[in-house]
C-alpha cells in the first residue's frame, strides 16, 4: 500500500492539472511516516551462527533471488508484477516474505562455507568485513595494474556479487581437500565405487565415445565427483541447521522499498 | 489526523484513476511514436503512449508490436519483471543503435522468458544494444532455449549487436549427443543459417555480462552444423564477462575472423553438457588472452579449459591463467585431417593443477598434417596429487610441435608423449618420469618460484609464479622471434636477448616479507614447505634430512634425525628477541644425549635463546649477548623419556625481566634475565647456533611450533601445554568478539544481551548472560570432533538455578551432541545424545548435590571413546560416569550460554561463564585438578 501511494504520487506530480492534489498526497505520505528508510549498507540485518550479515551482503542475495521469486509466483499463481505484487498474500505468503526467506537461506549457505574455510585456516575468519577487504584490495590491484599497463586476468573490476561467488567457489574446492585430510570425507575405494555405480552417466570416456568409462580409467573424475557431492550435502545441512536471526534493521529493510524495487541503500 | 489523511489519500487516488483513464489517448502503441519508450511492469499501462516515465507501457505486448528505428531506446523500469519472449522489431543504423536498457533506481529489470525459445530474440536484425537487464528463461520441461538469441537467416552480414552489462542466468536450455551444435540453446546465442555460406556478423560486442547457471552453455557464435561456411564474422569482441556454472561450453566462436576473447573468467562449468570451456572452430587469427578458467568438467567430450578445434588457423593463446581443470589446460582437436591448421601459438600462460584426469597439453594429435604449434614461456605447476600427464597424443606425420622456455614444476607422476615434439630450453623440476623429453638445454634445478602451488587462494593473479632473485630460470631461455613482447606479468620480453624460462620475464622478486609471529603446524605431509599459518610469511623449508611423520596435533609433524642436514629452516627471525616473546613446541625425543635444540633463532655468533633438551632435561636458556662469552640464564625442567610427546614452552618477559619454562603446561621455574638482544638471522626448528656454526641437531619428532611476540599467561601456557583445541579466556572486556588463544578457531561473538561482566573467575573478565531467548555467545566453527574423545570445561556462576541452562554445547544439524549444563533438577550435569535427532536418547551424568546460585563452579564433561563412557567433574571431583557408545560428529557452531534443540536455541544460561576449554581427548586427573583450581 505504501509503495502504491508513492508511485501514484509520482504519476500525479508529472501531471500539471493535478499539482495541488499531488502536493497534498506527498505531504500526507511524509507526515504519516509510512515510508521507511532502509538501514545503511554496513548495518547488521541478520546473523548466521553469530557472524554478522550487513545490509550490503544481504542485498546481493536479494538481487540474486529476485527473478526466482517473481518466477515462483508467476508459475504457481499466475501473478505478474504490479503496484501491489510484493505485498499481496498468496496462500499466506507475500513475495516480499518469500524473497527475504530465500535470501536468508542463501546467505546462510555462503556464511557456513566461509566459516568452514576459516576453520581450516584458508581465510582469517568468516566475517564479511574480511571478504570486503579482500575484494576492495583485489579491485584496487586491478585498477593499478591497468593504470600501469600491467595485465589482469578476468574482469577489469569484480562486482561485489561476482567476487563473492568467485571466492566461495575457490574456497569450497580447497576445503574439500582439508575435509579429506581430517577424515570427515572418506574417498575410500568402496565409497568411490559405490558413487561411480550410482552416477555412471557422469563419467564418459571422452572422445573415445559416450559409453561410461571403466572405474579405473575414471577414478580421478569419480573422486572429484564424490567429494563435490559430499561437500554439497554437508553445506546443505550446515546451512539448514545454522542459527539464523534477524535484527531490527532487517525490519527497516523489509518495510522500505528495498524488496519491491531493489533500491536498498539509504541515500546520503 | 491519521484517518483524515487516509481519506484524503484515497480520494486523490480516485481522482488519479479518473485522470489516467480519461486524460490520455488510447491509440495503438505504434501509432504514437516516441524517441524513448518506457515500460513499467508495476505502474504502467499498455494503453499509455509509453513516451515518458509517467506514461509507461506495462507489458511486452506493445514492445513486440512496434517496429523501432535507429536511435530509439526502450527502457524497462528498475525493479520490474516481464514474462515471455521480448522480440522488438526493426533495426538501428551504424553508430545509432536501438537500445534496450533500464531506467529508474533499483534492481535490474528482469526479462523472464518463462520457457520460450528465447527471452530476448532478434531475427535478421542489426544495430541493437541490449544492456543493464537481467535475462532468465526457466522452465521445468526440457527444450532448446536461449537467453539472448540473435538469428541470421540472410545471405548477408548483420552489424552491431552489442550485449553489455547484463545478467543472464537460469536459462533452461538442453543438448544431448546427436543434437546439432548448441547455437540456439546457450545463454547468448548467435545463430547463422546453414542454408548458405555467407551469413555472418560484424561488430559483435559481448562485454561485462554475468552468466550464471545457464544450460546448455554460455556464449556460442556459430551455426547448427558448424562446418563449411565462410569465415564471415568479423570484429567479434568477447570480454570482461563472468561465467559460472555454464552447463556445457562457456565461450565458443565458429566462423570468426580475428576475434578477440579476453578478460573473461569462467568457473565451475561443463558439468552437464559436452564441450571444452573456451574454444573455436573454423576461425582464423583468434586471440584468446587474459582469461581465467577453473574447475571445468568433461560431461561427454573434451572438458579442457581451451580447445583449438578443427579448421582454426593461426590461433594465439596467451596470458591466460587456468587452475584445477582436471581435463587439462588445452587440447587440439581432432586429428590429421580434421584439426588445427597453420601455426598455433600458446605462450605466457600459467596453469596450476590442471590435467589430473588427462594431460595439461592434451591431444597433440589434433593438429592437421602440415600444421605446427609452438608452446613457449608457459609455467605449469602440477601438485603432489596431480598425476595427470604433461602432454598426450601424437602430432601426425608431417607436422610437429615445439616446446621452448616452458617451466614445468611437476610433483605428480604423469608423463609426456614425445613423438614429433621438440623440446629446447625448458625447465623441468620435481618428478622426472622416464618419458621426460630430451632437451639439450634442459634445466632441472629448483626454479625458486615465489610460492609454487600457492595461487587460487582468493587472489586472481598467480603472482606466486614470479621467480625469486637468483632463480636458475632467469635468462636461461632461448630467444623466440615474434614473441609478443610481453610476459604474463606485463614485463617486456626482448626481441634480442635470451628470455627467462617460464611465464615471468622480470629480473626476479624478493620473497614475501615476513612479520613477527609464526605458527608452523607442520601438517603438510609432503613436499618441503612448512607454512606459517599466521599468514606472516615466515615460510619454512624442510632440509634434506628432515621428513614427514604423523603428528601430535593435526595430521603431520616433522621427523628429525640429529644429522646436520635434518632441521627446518625459516629465513626470517619470527620474533624480536629484544622484547617479550614466547616459543613453544610439541616434541617427541628419540634420544636424550647431548644438547638438542628444538627451536631457536640465529644471531651472528650464537642464538639468543635455546628451547632444548640438555642432560636429558627440558631446558630454556637465554644468553646475554651475541657471543660465546655471554652469560646465560636458564630454567631446567623435568627429565624426558624417549618416545613420549611433550609440550615445551619458553617465555621471556621484558617487563618483569624473567624467563619461564613450562613442560606440558606446568611451570618448571622462573629465572631472572634482563639482557635480551635482537637476533636477526634465520628461525630454526631442530638446531641452534654456537660460535658461528650450527649445533644441537635434534633427534626427535617435532610438531606445532609457535613463536609469539608477547608473553603468555600461566593459563595460556597450560592450554598450549595440554594441547587444548580451543581456549576462550573471555578477558577481552569490550566489543562483541572474543578470541581463542590457541588460534585453532576464529573469534566468537556475543549475541543479544550477552555482555562482559567486568570481572571473572580467572583473569580480568567473563561473559554474563541474562537467560533471555537468543542470548548466547557463538563461535562459527566446531571446537572439537565429537566423534572422538573430548573434554569440555567452564567456570560458571549462576544467577538462578531454576530451569535447564547449558553453558557449552555445539550445533549439530538438528540438536547439540553434548550439553554441559544445569539440568532441570538444579544439578550440574553433562548430557550427550545418541544421534543428531530429537528422537535420540539422552545419556547424562548429574552432580550429586544441587547447585547454588551465586557460587562459582568448575564444570567439566568428558567423553572417553575407548572406555565408552562419559564423566562429569564439578570442582575437580568426579560425579560419576555413564555408558555412552553412540557418539556422532557435529560440524556446526560452538555455543556458550545455550544449546540447540530442533534447530532452535534453548537452555539459555542466566549467569556468568568464564575460561572455557575444549580438548579432543580425555584429561588426566592432574589436568582436571589444574583447570578446576582457581
Amino acid at each position: 500500500m505504501k509503495s502504491a501511494n508513492r508511485r501514484r504520487a509520482t504519476v500525479l506530480t508529472a501531471l500539471a492539472a493535478a499539482v495541488v492534489v499531488a502536493a497534498v498526497i506527498v505531504i500526507v505520505v511524509d507526515v504519516t511516516g509510512s515510508r521507511t528508510t532502509p538501514p545503511g549498507a554496513e548495518a547488521t540485518v541478520a546473523k548466521v551462527n553469530g557472524i554478522a550479515i550487513p545490509t550490503r551482503e544481504f542485498v546481493l542475495f536479494l538481487d540474486q533471488d529476485r527473478a526466482g521469486v517473481f518466477s515462483y509466483f508467476q508459475q504457481h499463481y499466475s501473478a505478474q508484477d504490479s503496484a501491489t505484487f510484493w505485498t499481496t498474500s498468496f496462500a499466506g505468503q507475500t513475495p516480499s516474505e518469500r524473497l527475504k526467506s530465500v535470501a536468508l537461506g542463501d546467505v546462510a549457505r555462503t556464511t557456513v562455507q566461509l566459516a568452514l574455510a576459516s576453520r581450516y585456516k584458508l581465510i582469517p575468519s568468516a566475517e564479511y568485513t574480511v571478504f570486503l577487504s579482500a575484494w576492495t584490495a583485489e579491485n584496487l590491484r586491478r585498477k593499478s595494474a591497468i593504470a600501469n599497463h600491467q595485465p589482469i586476468y578476468g574482469p577489469q573490476q569484480y562486482t561485489e556479487a561476482n567476487y563473492l561467488t568467485y571466492a566461495v567457489g575457490n574456497l569450497g574446492f580447497e576445503v574439500q581437500d582439508r575435509l579429506v585430510a581430517d577424515g570427515t570425507f572418506d574417498p575410500s575405494q568402496a565409497n568411490l565405487q559405490s558413487y561411480y555405480l550410482t552416477h555412471l552417466a557422469d563419467f564418459s570416456s571422452g572422445r573415445i565415445g559416450p559409453m561410461p568409462a571403466d572405474f579405473e580409467f575414471a577414478k580421478e573424475q569419480v573422486r572429484l565427483g564424490y567429494l563435490d557431492a559430499q561437500y554439497t550435502k554437508l553445506i546443505d545441512r550446515l546451512a539448514k541447521s545454522a542459527a539464523v536471526t534477524t535484527t531490527p534493521n532487517m525490519r527497516r529493510l523489509t518495510e522500505s522499498d528495498c524488496l519491491s524495487s531493489g533500491a536498498c541503500f539509504s541515500q546520503g | 489526523m491519521k484517518s483524515k489523511a487516509r481519506w484524503l489519500a484515497s480520494a486523490a487516488l480516485v481522482a488519479i484513476a479518473v485522470l489516467t483513464t480519461q486524460g490520455l489517448s488510447a491509440a495503438s502503441a505504434s501509432a504514437t511514436t516516441c524517441s524513448t519508450y518506457y515500460v513499467s511492469s508495476s505502474a504502467g499501462s499498455d494503453s499509455n503512449d509509453g513516451c515518458s516515465t509517467s506514461t509507461p507501457w506495462q507489458s511486452l505486448t506493445n514492445v513486440n508490436a512496434t517496429t523501432f528505428v535507429a536511435g530509439n531506446q526502450i527502457l524497462f523500469q528498475a525493479g520490474g519483471s516481464w514474462t515471455g519472449e521480448l522480440h522488438p522489431l526493426g533495426s538501428g543504423a551504424s553508430g545509432s543503435p536501438i537500445v534496450l536498457s533500464n531506467y529508474g533506481t533499483g534492481a535490474a529489470p528482469i526479462i523472464a522468458g518463462g520457457g520460450a525459445a528465447a527471452a530476448v530474440y532478434l531475427y535478421d536484425q542489426h544495430d541493437w544494444t541490449v544492456q543493464n537487464l537481467e535475462i532468465t528463461n526457466t522452465s521445468t520441461t526440457t527444450a532448446q532455449r536461449a537467453g539472448v538469441l540473435a538469428q541470421n537467416d540472410l545471405t548477408t552480414i548483420l552489424h552491431g549487436i552489442h550485449l553489455v552489462n547484463n545478467t543472464i542466468d537460469k536459462v533452461s536450455g538442453h543438448w544431448q549427443n546427436g543434437d546439432s551444435q548448441p547455437v540456439t540453446t546457450s545463454a547468448i546465442s548467435f545463430d547463422l543459417t546453414d542454408a548458405n555460406k555467407t551469413a555472418g556478423w560484424d561488430d559483435v560486442l559481448i562485454s561485462g555480462n554475468t552468466l550464471a547457471n545457464d544450460d546448455a552453455g554460455g556464449i556460442y557464435l556459430g551455426s547448427p552444423i558448424g562446418l563449411n561456411h565462410n569465415l564471415s564474422s568479423t570484429n567479434v569482441v568477447i570480454q570482461n564477462n563472468t561465467i559460472t556454472n555454464a552447463g556445457g561450453n562457456s565461450i565458443v566462436c565458429v566462423f570468426c575472423t580475428s576475434p578477440l576473447i579476453q578478460y573473461n573468467v569462467d568457473t565451475d562449468s561443463g558439468y552437464r553438457f559436452s564441450g571444452a570451456a573456451l574454444w573455436e572452430g573454423w576461425t582464423s587469427n583468434a586471440v584468446w588472452q587474459y582469461n581465467e578458467v577453473s574447475r571445468n568438467w568433461r560431461a561427454l567430450y573434451d572438458g579442457e579449459a581451451f580447445d583449438i578445434d578443427n579448421n582454426n588457423s593461426n590461433t594465439v593463446l596467451q596470458y591466460n591463467y587456468t587452475h584445477d581443470n582436471p581435463y587439462g589446460f588445452m587440447e587440439f582437436c581432432c586429428n590429421s585431417t580434421f584439426g588445427a591448421l597453420g601455426t598455433s601459438v600458446i605462450r605466457d600462460n600459467i596453469s596450476q593443477n590442471d590435467g589430473a584426469s588427462n594431460a595439461v597439453f592434451a591431444t597433440q594429435g589434433g593438429i592437421e598434417t602440415g600444421a605446427t604449434a609452438q608452446f613457449y614461456n608457459n609455467t605449469v605447476y602440477m601438485g603432489p596429487g596431480d598425476n595427470g600427464d604433461v602432454t598426450n597424443g601424437t602430432p601426425p606425420s608431417g607436422s610437429s610441435i615445439t616446446y621452448s622456455n616452458n617451466l614445468i614444476y611437476k610433483l605428480g607422476t604423469g608423463g609426456y608423449s614425445n613423438t614429433r615434439t621438440t623440446w629446447s630450453h625448458n625447465l623441468m623440476y620435481g618428478n622426472h618420469p622416464s618419458s621426460e623429453p630430451t632437451d639439450a638445454s634442459k634445466v632441472t634445478s629448483d626454479p625458486k618460484l615465489v610460492r609454487p602451488g600457492g595461487a587460487a587462494d582468493g587472489r586472481a593473479s598467480a603472482s606466486v609464479y614470479q621467480l625469486q632473485t637468483g632463480s636458475p630460470a632467469i635468462g636461461a631461455g632461448v630467444l623466440v622471434s615474434g614473441n609478443g613482447g610481453l610476459d604474463y606479468f606485463g614485463n617486456t620480453v626482448s626481441a634480442t636477448t635470451a628470455p627467462n624460462i617460464g611465464a615471468y620475464n622480470g629480473s626476479g622478486v624478493a620473497a614475501p616479507t615476513a612479520t613477527y609471529g609464526a605458527y608452523w603446524r607442520l601438517d603438510e605431509g609432503t613436499g618441503s614447505a612448512a607454512a606459517d599459518s599466521t599468514g606472516d610469511a615466515n615460510s619454512g623449508t624442510l632440509q634434506a634430512g628432515a621428513s614427514w611423520a604423523s603428528g601430535q596435533i593435526g595430521t603431520g609433524a616433522v621427523a628429525l634425525t640429529g644429522a646436520s642436514n635434518s632441521y627446518v629452516d625459516i629465513p626470517t627471525p619470527a620474533v624480536d628477541t629484544s622484547g617479550s616473546y614466547t616459543v613453544s613446541a610439541w616434541v617427541k625425543p628419540n634420544t636424550l644425549t647431548g644438547n638438542q635444540t628444538y627451536a631457536s633463532i640465529d644471531g651472528g655468533t650464537i642464538s639468543p635463546f635455546y628451547l632444548q633438551i640438555s642432560a636429558g632435561k627440558f631446558t630454556f636458556v637465554t644468553r646475554s649477548a651475541d657471543s660465546t662469552s655471554a652469560t646465560y640464564a636458564q630454567v631446567v625442567g623435568s627429565a624426558a623419556t624417549t618416545g613420549t610427546w611433550y609440550q615445551v614452552t619458553g617465555v621471556y618477559d621484558n617487563v618483569g625481566h624473567t624467563i619461564k619454562l613450562y613442560v606440558n603446561g606446568v611451570l618448571q621455574g622462573t629465572t631472572a634475565f634482563s639482557s635480551p638482544w635482537k637476533a636477526t638471522g634465520h628461525s630454526v626448528i631442530g638446531r641452534a647456533k654456537w660460535n658461528g656454526g650450527s649445533v644441537d641437531f635434534a633427534n626427535a619428532t617435532i610438531d606445532d611450533v609457535r613463536m609469539m611476540p608477547r608473553t603468555v599467561t600461566d593459563r595460556e601456557a597450560f592450554a598450549l601445554g595440554t594441547g587444548a583445541t580451543a581456549y576462550y579466556a573471555l578477558d577481552e572486556g569490550t566489543g562483541n568478539a572474543f578470541s581463542d588463544m590457541t588460534g585453532n578457531t576464529p573469534n566468537g561473538h556475543l549475541e543479544s544481551n550477552a555482555a562482559w561482566s567486568g570481572s571473572g573467575k580467572e583473569g580480568s573478565n567473563s561473559l554474563t548472560f541474562d537467560g533471555s531467548t537468543g542470548t548466547l555467545a557463538e563461535v562459527p566453527v566446531s571446537a572439537v570432533d565429537t566423534s572422538k574423545s573430548y573434554s569440555v570445561g567452564a567456570w560458571v556462576k549462576l544467577s538462578t538455578v531454576s530451569g535447564t541452562q547449558t553453558f557449552a554445547s555445539m550445533s549439530g544439524f538438528n540438536i547439540s551432541p553434548f550439553y554441559l549444563q544445569l539440568n532441570n533438577s538444579a544439578k550440574l550435569a553433562f548430557t550427550v545424545r545418541s544421534a543428531d535427532s530429537t528422537s535420540s536418547t539422552a545419556t547424562s551424568v548429574a552432580a550429586s548435590a544441587s547447585a547454588v546460585a551465586g557460587t562459582w563452579y568448575h564444570v567439566l564433561g568428558v567423553y572417553d571413546s575407548s572406555a565408552g563412557t562419559i564423566a562429569l567433574y564439578v570442582n575437580g571431583v568426579s560425579q560419576g560416569t555413564a555408558s555412552y557408545t553412540t557418539p556422532w560428529k557435529s560440524l556446526g557452531a560452538t555455543v556458550l550460554g545455550a544449546a540447540e534443540w530442533n534447530l532452535s536455541p534453548v537452555d539459555m544460561t542466566n549467569g556468568q561463564i568464564d575460561d572455557v576449554h575444549f580438548y579432543n581427548r580425555v584429561l588426566s586427573a592432574s589436568e582436571i585438578a589444574t583447570l578446576s583450581t582457581p
